[in-house]
C-alpha cells in the first residue's frame, strides 16, 4: 500500500517539469501537465484480537477434571491451582511493517503471602514461546519472531498447600494486577539485528 | 486513538487496542507507528474457615487458624444437678463452615475424669442429636456413638452459612464411694431370774448420703480438634 501511495506522489513530482535554462539569448519555460487522481496511504495494520472470552478453570489436584469457574465469585482454598486462558489473534498487514510481541505484568499486582503467579505465552499449535514466568517479570520475543497467527496467554495462579486459612469475615484478596500482550511495529533493521 | 474498556472489576479480558499513528509524509516519505495491546487481569478472594462450640443457645467459642481445638467445660453447676437430680444433660451446639475446594471434620474427645470427682462415679456419655430438643436426661444413648463428624464434604462449596450440629452430655448419678445404707442389728438372750429364757432384738439403719461437695467439682473439658480436608 506504502508503495502504491509512494509511486502516486512520485508521479506528481515526476509530472511537474521545470525546466530553466540560461542562454544568452533564450530564456524557455515548459510545463506539463498531467492531473491524475491522488493515490490513498493506506496504513499498515498491526491487530492483537482476543479470540473468544479469558477462560478460568479451577485445575486443583484433588479434582477429577478441570472446573470452569468465574473468578470473582471463586473462593480460594490452599493447595488450589487457578488457570486461565486468554487466545488472540496476530495480524500484520503491510509492507516493510514487522512486529515485536512482548507479554508483561503490571506492577500493581497484590498477592497474599502463599499466593503466587506465573504465566506462558504458547502458539496455537502448542509450541511454547515462553513458560512459568513469574508474574512481575516480562518476556520479549525476537522481532517477528511470532509470527501471524493464534496464541495463548496461560495464567497459573497457585495457592501453597500451607498457607494460612481465612478465619476472618474478611478474607484476603489475591489481585494479579494485569497482564499484558503488546505488539509494537519494529522497523526491518530492528529485525535484522535481532533487536 | 486510544480505546480501553473494562468489562468488570475481577475478570476483565479487557482488549486495549490503541494505535498511535503519526505520519510525516512529505512527498512520498512517511512514518508510521503501531502498536496494539491486550490485557487480562483477575481478582480471587479467599475462602473462609469457621468453626465454633459452645452450649446451644448461648455465644460459641470459635477456633482460629493457629488453635484448632475449641473447648466446651462443664463442672461444678452440673455436677450440682446430678446430684439432685440423679441426672443431667447438657446440649452442646458444633458450627461448622469451610467454603471452597476444602471440607471440615472434627472429633470429639470426651473429659477424663478424676476419680474423686462426682462425675467420676456417673455413667457419662456423648452422642448425636438432631436438636436441643432431644438432649434429656431420659433421651436413649445410641450404643457406641461415633465421636467423629464431617459436616462439610470437599466439594466446592460458596455458601457463607454454617452447618449446625448438636451434641448431648448426658449423665446418670451412680453410686457414691462414701454414700449408701448402713444397718446393723443386735439380738440378745438370757436366762431370767426365774430360770425362764429372755431374748430381745433391734436393728436400726442409716442413709449415708455424701461428703463429696459439687461445688469444688472441677471443670471437665470434652475438646472439639478440627480440621479442614480436600
Amino acid at each position: 500500500m506504502r508503495r502504491t501511495a509512494a509511486a502516486a506522489a512520485l508521479g506528481g513530482v515526476l509530472a511537474a517539469g521545470v525546466l530553466g535554462a540560461a542562454t544568452a539569448s533564450t530564456t524557455a519555460s515548459w510545463l506539463d501537465r498531467d492531473d491524475r487522481t491522488a493515490g490513498t496511504i493506506v496504513a499498515g495494520t498491526l491487530n492483537l484480537e482476543p479470540d473468544g472470552p479469558t477462560m478460568w478453570f479451577d485445575t486443583s489436584p484433588n479434582l477429577a477434571q478441570s472446573v470452569a469457574i468465574e473468578p470473582s465469585t471463586f473462593l480460594a482454598t490452599p493447595g488450589d491451582v487457578i488457570r486461565g486462558g486468554q487466545y488472540f489473534v496476530q495480524t500484520t498487514q503491510g509492507d516493510n511493517l514487522r512486529s515485536q510481541m512482548t507479554v508483561s505484568s503490571s506492577g500493581e499486582s497484590d498477592l497474599p503471602p502463599g499466593v503466587s503467579v506465573t504465566y506462558g505465552l504458547s502458539r496455537d499449535d502448542g509450541v511454547p514461546l515462553a513458560q512459568d514466568v513469574p508474574l512481575g517479570q516480562s518476556v520479549t520475543l525476537p522481532p517477528g519472531g511470532a509470527g501471524d497467527g493464534r496464541f495463548l496467554v496461560d495464567l497459573r495462579i497457585e495457592y501453597a498447600n500451607d498457607r494460612t486459612e481465612n478465619f476472618t469475615s474478611e478474607p484476603s484478596v489475591a489481585d494479579i494486577g494485569t497482564v499484558e500482550v503488546a505488539l509494537t511495529q519494529v522497523r526491518p533493521g530492528a529485525m535484522e539485528g535481532g533487536a | 486513538m486510544s480505546v480501553r474498556s473494562r468489562s468488570s472489576r475481577h475478570l476483565a479480558l479487557v482488549a486495549v487496542i490503541s494505535a498511535a499513528l503519526v505520519t510525516a509524509a512529505t512527498l512520498g516519505a512517511s512514518t508510521a507507528r503501531w502498536n496494539d495491546e491486550l490485557t487480562m487481569s483477575a481478582v480471587l478472594n479467599d475462602a473462609r474457615v469457621e468453626f465454633g462450640v459452645g452450649r446451644a443457645g448461648e455465644p460459641l467459642q470459635y477456633g482460629s487458624a493457629t488453635d484448632r481445638s475449641v473447648e466446651l467445660t462443664f463442672g461444678a453447676e452440673e455436677a450440682q444437678v446430678l446430684l439432685d437430680e440423679g441426672a443431667v444433660a447438657v446440649p452442646i451446639e458444633v458450627s461448622s463452615l469451610s467454603q471452597g475446594n476444602r471440607g471440615l471434620r472434627y472429633l470429639v474427645t470426651p473429659p477424663t475424669y478424676g476419680g474423686s470427682t462426682i462425675f467420676a462415679y456417673a455413667t457419662t456419655a456423648i452422642f448425636p442429636v438432631a436438636s436441643p430438643q432431644e438432649c434429656t436426661v431420659g433421651a436413649s444413648v445410641p450404643a457406641e456413638p461415633s465421636l467423629a463428624a464431617t459436616p462439610v464434604p470437599a466439594t466446592y462449596s460458596a455458601s457463607a452459612v454454617p452447618t449446625v450440629e448438636y451434641w448431648c452430655l448426658s449423665a446418670v448419678a451412680g453410686p457414691l464411694p462414701d454414700e449408701g445404707l448402713y444397718s446393723s442389728a443386735a439380738e440378745g438372750t438370757a436366762t431370767a431370774a426365774g430360770g425362764g429364757q429372755v431374748s430381745a432384738s433391734t436393728s436400726w439403719y442409716a442413709n449415708v448420703t455424701t461428703a463429696m461437695d459439687p461445688e469444688v467439682e472441677p471443670d471437665h473439658v470434652i475438646s472439639f480438634t478440627f480440621e479442614t480436608f480436600r
